[in-house]
């Protein structure tokens, strides 16, 4: 996937596109992930091959919130849920990862088990797919909306 | 000397004296004991008042606590009296156990969402409709009547605090119901929650607020808490003082130590002892008897009001917020805590693996937890003159 770091004010951000032909287009900033419109023909049209020039719309989108740190945080992560990220549904604590990357998923299957208040919740594939990454460990403790698996 | 028949009849004599009602007692803390280790049901308490209650029916070991027998003075000993008298007559167990409860409770989810705390009041209708309906029986008087209705707490120290200040003489049956119920939370629960809702309320997502709340607010809670019920219903004092003592315990976050002792030595050492006692109080005909059925039959539906008044109220919540608050989350306000918060969680997963109310309901739950507290206040305080 298309990855680049973006200096804008003098802070460097790192931007992944999981997915560059998928609409809304998908863009995870410094780990947070933001669904983007694009609206013009130019850009839309430039799935064809990934390079990162043609590409610098995402950023300025990103940027009117202060990527990190902040409690303020709009529902954007549950949103993406159903696309390709799976993220936290509560803060807790990661017991297990019963998955291992490039294993294909398939709806319901148990990704990983999230601890939460003492009780072990088993967090599933909302849809389909294969496993691109895995972002978490068993022992790490997540807040709220971290992006715990990416599926593909 | 000459051994004759009657030295041997001495020996078994403990065999003869048996009774009926002593076999049922035993067979009773078999089943208890049974419960607990191959069911896991609240293992920790069952095990003690199990082996309490076969102890207690042994013939001629004296182990046995008889409550009507105390009441007129007639027993004065035994190996459990002296326990007895020291931690449930007092009510000191059931304080010490609070102390330890309120140290491993987190009121954070009830902070984060302060309206819960109406559910948590919902959820304690069963022990008022069962103190009416049980007066209304004729066979029971006032106090006993309250007794038996705070079964509905679902919460065992604060029916054993009850109970032996309004009605010493039924502590055994009281105390027994209470931590069967307790035991059986997701079996009594399931069923009613499935029954008293649709499944299109089973469905409704609700989606984790995050809402931080600052420490300040988590240390000034258990302070304010006791001071505002201290006022409002003194008699809930003892109760809501020791819990919110081992909740300050946890929040300062400056006493570890105390925490892992109010939380694990204290706790479970005061476990020990109020298991064995409450078992060996249930002595033969003194407690299998009429009564105590009727008790344990006033003691479930008092649990099932709960359960019904809180999701009622949660539909009653769901409407007003326009079919954004799922009814599921009502039956979590009782006093079980967490048991009750993670049966929601699980019922609601059944249906939508991917939508959680864990921290809805543990807000739920612990307002759950206050409500019961305080309706016992209130009850002691409307009684006790």
């Amino acid at each position: 996937m298309p990855a680049f770091d973006v200096e804008i004010l003098g802070k460097i951000y790192h931007i992944d596109i999981p997915d560059p032909g998928a609409t809304p287009l998908q863009v995870i900033v410094d780990g947070e992930p933001f669904e983007i419109g694009i609206i013009g023909t130019e850009v839309s049209s430039a799935p064809a091959k990934p390079a990162a020039p043609p590409h610098p719309a995402p950023a300025p989108v990103a940027l009117p919130q202060p990527p990190r740190g902040t409690v303020t945080r709009p529902a954007v992560p549950t949103d993406t849920n159903g696309v390709n990220t799976v993220v936290a549904p509560m803060p807790g604590t990661i017991l297990s990862v019963n998955v291992v990357v490039g294993q294909s998923m398939d709806t319901g299957q148990v990704l990983c088990v999230l601890e939460a208040m003492k009780m072990k919740n088993p967090i599933r594939a909302t849809h389909p797919g294969t496993v691109v990454e895995i972002c978490v460990q068993p022992g790490q403790t997540v807040p709220y909306g971290e992006v715990l698996i990416r599926l593909a | 000397m000459q051994i004759g028949w009657d030295n041997l009849l001495d020996l078994v004599s403990s065999v003869t004296d048996l009774t009926w009602a002593n076999v049922l007692m035993i067979a009773i803390g078999c089943v208890l004991i049974y419960l607990a280790i191959a069911k896991e049901y609240e293992p920790v308490l069952l095990i003690p008042i199990g082996v309490g209650a076969i102890l207690a029916n042994i013939p001629g070991a004296g182990m046995g606590i008889d409550l009507r027998a105390i009441a007129s003075g007639e027993q004065t000993s035994g190996v459990f009296y002296p326990l007895y008298k020291a931690g449930i007559e007092t009510e000191l167990f059931p304080l010490l156990l609070f102390i330890g409860i309120g140290a491993m409770t987190d009121f954070g989810p009830l902070l984060a969402n302060p309206r819960m705390v109406l559910v948590g009041a919902a959820g304690q209708f069963g022990i008022f409709g069962v103190l009416l309906l049980a007066l209304a029986s004729g066979r029971f008087s006032l106090n006993e009547a309250a007794s038996i209705g705070i079964i509905g707490a679902i919460d065992g120290p604060t029916s054993i605090f009850v109970s032996s200040k309004l009605a010493p003489h039924l502590l055994a049956a009281i105390a027994v119901c209470a931590y069967t119920y307790m035991s059986l939370v997701p079996i009594i629960m399931m069923p009613v929650m499935r029954l008293l809702t649709t499944k299109k309320e089973r469905l409704i997502r609700m989606p984790y607020i995050e809402r931080p709340v600052s420490k300040r607010t988590r240390i000034l809670f258990p302070i304010i808490i006791t001071l505002l019920v201290g006022f409002l219903a003194p008699q809930a004092s003892p109760l809501i003082g020791t819990l919110m003592f081992g909740n300050l315990l946890r929040e300062s976050g400056v006493v570890d130590r105390l925490v892992k002792s109010a939380s694990n030595e204290i706790a479970n050492v005061t476990t020990i002892f109020l298991g064995l006692t409450i078992g060996a109080t249930m002595v033969g005909t003194s407690f299998a008897n009429l009564q105590t059925l009727i008790i344990l039959a006033l003691g479930i539906l008092a649990f099932v009001l709960d359960i019904a008044a809180g999701i009622l109220f949660g539909k009653l919540l769901n409407v007003a917020t326009h079919g954004k608050f799922n009814p599921l989350i009502g039956a979590a306000g009782i006093s079980a805590f967490p048991m009750a918060a993670r049966v929601v969680n699980r019922v609601g997963l059944e249906e939508d693996y991917d939508n959680f109310l864990l921290m809805h309901a543990m807000g739920a739950n612990a307002a759950g937890q206050i409500a019961s507290v305080i309706a016992g206040g209130i009850v002691l305080a409307l009684l006790v003159k």
